[in-house]
């Protein structure tokens, strides 16, 4: 018997654990029996065991080039270089279920073994909600897409993995992606235990603060990643298509960051809890959906590889979380109404409020347009897809609106702003405002949306510098300290709100970004050698090409020199290759020349052998960098965020309290 | 009705209409679309027989 046999029936066992798991959280949570409960928990670390199994010995599979598994044939050759081998094991369907299901244990298994003393209440529940999902993808695992399928012969080769997706950056961005996608089943099954037990105070929300967090940032993580993949491996010039999988990884994103912001308002003022429960569960539907859409295949688009009939599945599936989440909170609404009432439009609650309409707005409307094909089939019969200017004409005033309040809500007063508060934050950012949208004018600016982006950018900037620069002076005087160590002092010792307003500046660098998308030169030529061409500043000329070979491909390789007026000459070589074992396919690999306010991007289009002569795309992409540098600048905000010490720990280490865990329980907050 | 409920209400009927505006729209410009591509089509097949 061949040893990948035992992957599936580690597949099957931890498809029993989960099941059981499932079963006995609950019951064990509402006996409050704690053998139960203890076997619950422990149950996810089974199961977690039986997936961590299976998934190493696929990997193995890949790396020990094992052909007669079905879907290591299907998605690796003996030609590809081992790294790609090991990352091939999410190149399709079922090591992307094996993928979901060993993140989804770790992320259970960590949330289990922390909150089981600091919320011994909800997390029996919350494990056995964690078990109904991996259960879920354990089922599709075994019955619908099984990864261990052996064939009945070996083939002397393998299909090799899509040519598009042998890229670093989409090596690492479906595991960012799915840490991103996966992670929001925590917070949705601690708020599902808190709807079952009736706990709906600030307690669950507090307890999932970071756990959103997480989530959150690996989603912007691997939207980035995958939206830098597509700018550098698609050869179209752009970083963002409104690709249905594209506006599948984002949609979670924007409501995800709804959430984040929302809980705040639970947490200091106890309200929009049924608003809350109503945003985790759509995150996390988004993340269930965001799978069905990259793995199912039913929309056209690039990233749909693997076309399968497991569509139903996963509506089904999605069809129980709704319905569970809308049937709990029905039950629950008594102790879902709001402790507070909204007390001014001029609010810092009125100002989250609006901020959550946008980014939720936001979301609904990439939903309406993805899935528009399929609402107007079924409304009229017709099926009509909507592109690139539907998204773009709908998001571009919500995002603007949205950059606005970016500045607004970190300054308004909570409950009701006063005229010396509003005069107070407001009277200089609004003054950078009115300066940077005239400057931006004068400048020759015109586009309605670039202008917006200066404007408001700049407000945001102004706010959190002057944010800053305030709590900095007056670190500098109590502490009697210089700038820089006042200003450090300042965020380390307020992380989650500091880190919120650099996150915030990242923001306003990747608006900026997407703002240079305005202004594209483009320029398609035929040339020869010798020829010479002018694009935006740079002149291009091209000298020839060369044949390379690659580990599983031969690359015609243009070699361009570009000047850019008496500077240096620098070298450019976009590629198309050729990679024979992999359906034939051919791919092009483009050369881009980055500096800090714009790129030139260079396509290799198509080679003619006889003549010599290129056809060449040459695009001139404006501030490109920015939307990097700006996403780097929000993922280091979050981290700052997420490492704000657990309320308590500062004090317990300052009062000494003996260690022990009803110590430390007690002071924690821990129910 | 609070001032914020109906501002909710208020948002959402905006984008909902405002989605249904620019998805019949683009309905209108594909059915032009297909109209003239066929148009197109037709008129080289007659150049053709020509």
């Amino acid at each position: 018997m061949s040893v990948y046999r035992l992957g599936e029936l580690a597949l099957w066992v931890g498809l029993g654990l989960a099941l059981y798991g499932a079963f006995v959280g609950h019951v064990g949570g509402k006996r409050r029996d704690p053998r139960l409960i203890e076997s619950a928990l422990r149950s996810v670390f089974g199961t977690a065991i039986c997936v961590a199994f299976a998934y190493l010995l696929l990997t193995l599979g890949f790396l020990n080039d094992e052909f007669r598994l079905a879907y290591v044939a299907d998605n690796a050759s003996r030609a590809m270089p081992p790294w790609y081998k090991a990352t091939a094991v999410w190149g399709g369907m079922e090591g992307s279920m094996l993928l979901w299901a060993l993140i989804l244990a770790g992320y259970s298994t960590a949330a289990v073994w922390i909150h089981r003393r600091r919320q011994p209440d909800l997390a029996p529940h919350a494990a056995a909600v964690l078990q109904t999902i991996m259960a879920f993808f354990l089922g599709v695992m075994v019955f619908s897409s099984r990864p261990f399928v052996m064939l009945d012969f070996t083939p002397p080769d393998g299909l090799g993995l899509n040519p598009l997706l042998q890229n670093r950056w989409m090596a690492a961005h479906p595991p960012s992606l799915y840490l991103g996608y996966v992670g929001w089943s925590v917070p949705f099954a601690f708020a599902m235990a808190a709807l079952v037990r009736g706990r709906l105070g600030a307690d669950w929300i507090v307890a999932m603060r970071k756990w959103a967090l997480v989530p959150f940032l690996f989603l912007t993580i691997g939207n980035l990643m995958g939206s830098h993949w597509a700018y550098i491996e698609l050869g179209w010039g752009g970083f963002w298509g409104w690709d249905p999988v594209e506006n599948s990884a984002i949609m979670p994103w924007f409501v995800g960051a709804a959430f984040v912001h929302s809980i705040m308002i639970q947490e200091k003022r106890g309200m929009l809890k049924m608003w809350n429960i109503g945003l985790v569960t759509a995150v996390f539907s988004l993340t269930i959906l965001g799978t069905f859409v990259t793995r199912s295949g039913i929309i056209e688009s690039v990233h749909a590889f693997a076309s399968t009939d497991i569509g139903f599945i996963f509506l089904g599936f999605l069809a129980v979380v709704i319905g569970s989440s809308i049937a709990l909170s029905w039950w629950r609404s008594d102790l879902l109404k709001s402790e507070n009432r909204l007390e001014s439009y001029a609010s810092r609650e009125s100002a989250f409020l609006f901020n959550n309409l946008l980014l939720v707005g936001i979301g609904f409307a990439i939903w309406w347009g993805t899935f528009f094909p399929f609402i107007s089939e079924a409304v009229t019969g017709e099926r009509i897809s909507v592109g690139p200017p539907f998204f773009n004409q709908v998001n571009g005033p919500l995002s603007i609106a949205l950059l606005l309040l970016v500045g607004i809500g970190p300054m308004i007063a909570w409950r009701k702003a006063s005229r010396r508060n509003l005069q107070r934050n407001f009277r200089i950012p609004l003054a950078v405002l009115a300066v940077a949208g005239v400057a931006a004018v004068a400048l020759g600016l015109r586009q309605w949306y670039a202008v917006s982006v200066v404007a408001f950018g700049a407000f945001v900037v102004a706010t959190v510098v002057q944010e800053l620069w305030r709590g900095t002076r007056a670190r500098m005087r109590s502490k009697g300290v210089g700038p820089g160590p006042a200003l450090l002092g300042l965020i380390g010792r307020n992380r989650r709100r500091y880190g919120g307003y650099i996150v915030h500046l990242g923001v306003v660098l990747v608006f900026a970004g997407v703002a240079g998308a305005l202004f594209v030169t483009e320029r398609a030529v035929r040339m020869r050698p010798g020829d010479q061409v002018d694009v935006g500043p740079f002149t291009v000329l091209y000298q020839g090409t060369d044949v390379e070979g690659g580990p599983n491909y031969t690359a015609t390789v243009a070699n361009l020199t570009i000047r850019d007026g008496d500077g240096e000459p620098r070298r450019m070589r976009p590629e198309r290759r050729f990679y024979p074992t992999a359906q034939e396919q051919v791919t092009t690999e483009v050369a881009i020349w980055s500096r800090p306010f714009e790129d030139l991007y260079a396509v290799l289009e198509s080679y003619q052998p006889g003549s010599d002569a290129v056809d060449v795309t040459l695009l001139v992409n404006p501030m490109v960098l920015w939307i990097w540098i700006g996403g780097g600048v929000m993922v280091l905000g979050m981290l700052i965020a997420l490492s704000t010490p657990r309320p308590g720990t500062r004090r317990r280490r300052a009062t000494a309290v003996p260690a022990g865990r009803h110590g430390s329980e007690a002071i924690a907050g821990g129910p | 009705m609070t001032w914020y409920l109906f501002a909710y209400v208020a948002f959402w009927a905006a984008l909902f209409g405002y989605l249904l505006g620019l998805s019949s729209r683009q309905a209108r410009l594909n059915r032009r679309a297909a109209e003239l591509t066929g148009r197109l089509i037709a008129r080289s097949a007659g150049e053709g027989d020509a």
